[in-house]
């Protein structure tokens, strides 16, 4: 008899017991698997937006973007005229997805609002072409260096009567020859790695104004472009 | 005695839990925009027209010893200002390297481009 009863004591002072014991068990598991749900959730990213961004970025920095004159140099003008109907001509990828183009945080284009997304940053130069002109007083030696260099100029030579100007060379080049004279406008190409020296090589004396060049002088600045995708 | 193995099943699921939040990689969004920086820098510095002679500046610096030991500073000014001002570098060049030593233990980007006179490296990292 009390054997029994100690045994039904003991069974009834473990069941509380066990009852708690499933409640902390099943309370922890459910928290667990929150968290867990939680973490795995927090590490879940977009990578299609951030592929946008970088392919986007790659092409609009190379050199055969709408924007560049080579790889990494965007030219002033063109950027100038660039907006988001060209955008997304140049680059479907820009009519799929919210993106938008800034160049040192001026915006330049934008298909939708990408505040959320992701941002990629590229480093670029601005290039400027202004044109210079230059009425140079040609020494003995008959040459101008250009102070600038740029990629052509062209020149207007009004010689005196009975001055044939021959042969023009661009840093020891010969850029123009004529035998019978030269006169009137030429262009010619001028290379942008080197100070380009014109020579010029007339029959008669070249008074100051009978030459004329206007060439296009080349400017860089440093910019920024960042191009966001996503929303 | 079931407290006991309520409280070893808890440690258990916390266990398991705690692998599961930490085990999951943050995204490292860093380093392709490092890399994009560094391939930037050597693209700019690569096509730079020369300022004496040799076909761009890059080639022209490290064409000998001793231009590279005149035109380091000009070099460091010069890749100091294509960078951002929140990003260190460093150039290798084949006579030598200029700019800051590079710190253990941090995200870098990495490009290389070859001239003439051999491959020059820049190495860029956030202060």
């Amino acid at each position: 008899m009390s054997r029994i009863g100690r045994d039904r004591d003991r069974a009834q002072t473990g069941l509380p017991a066990l009852a708690v014991a499933l409640l902390v068990l099943t309370m922890v598991t459910g928290l667990g698997l929150a968290m867990a749900d939680g973490a795995i959730r927090s590490a879940e990213r977009d990578p299609g937006e951030r592929r946008v961004a970088t392919s986007l970025a790659a092409g609009l920095v190379a050199p055969e973007s709408p924007l560049t004159e080579r790889a990494n140099v965007l030219n002033e003008s063109r950027l100038a005229d660039f907006d988001a109907t060209r955008l997304r001509g140049a680059f479907p990828v820009a009519a799929a997805n919210a993106v938008s183009v800034a160049l040192d945080g001026q915006p330049i284009a934008s298909t939708g609002d990408p505040s959320r997304g992701t941002t990629i940053r590229r480093l670029v130069l601005v290039e400027e072409r202004t044109t210079e002109r230059l009425t140079p007083a040609l020494g003995w030696q008959r040459r101008v260096t250009l102070p600038r260099r740029g990629y052509s100029a062209t020149l207007t030579l009004s010689p005196p009567p009975g001055t044939n100007v021959t042969t023009v060379s661009a840093s020891g080049r010969v850029a123009l020859h004529e035998d019978d004279g030269l006169t009137g406008s030429y262009e010619i190409p001028l290379s942008r790695y080197e100070t380009t020296t014109l020579r010029f090589v007339a029959s008669g004396p070249l008074p100051p104004g009978s030459v004329e060049i206007e060439y296009d002088a080349i400017e860089t600045d440093k910019a920024t472009l960042a191009v966001s995708a996503g929303g | 005695m079931s407290l006991l193995e309520a409280a070893l099943g808890v440690v258990v699921i916390l266990a398991v839990v705690l692998g599961i939040a930490t085990g999951v990689p943050a995204p490292d969004t860093r380093e392709p925009q490092l890399d994009a920086y560094a391939e930037d820098a050597t693209t700019i510095l690569a096509n730079e027209p020369p300022e004496h002679r040799n076909v761009t500046r890059l080639a022209e610096v490290i064409a000998s010893e001793e231009s590279f030991q005149r035109e380091r500073g000009q070099v460091r000014a010069r890749t100091d200002a294509i960078l951002p001002d929140n990003v260190m570098f460093r150039i290798e060049t084949p006579h030598g390297s200029v700019g800051f030593p590079v710190p253990g233990a941090v995200a870098t980007g990495e490009a290389t481009v070859t001239t003439v006179a051999g491959a020059v490296t820049i190495e860029v990292w956030y202060v």
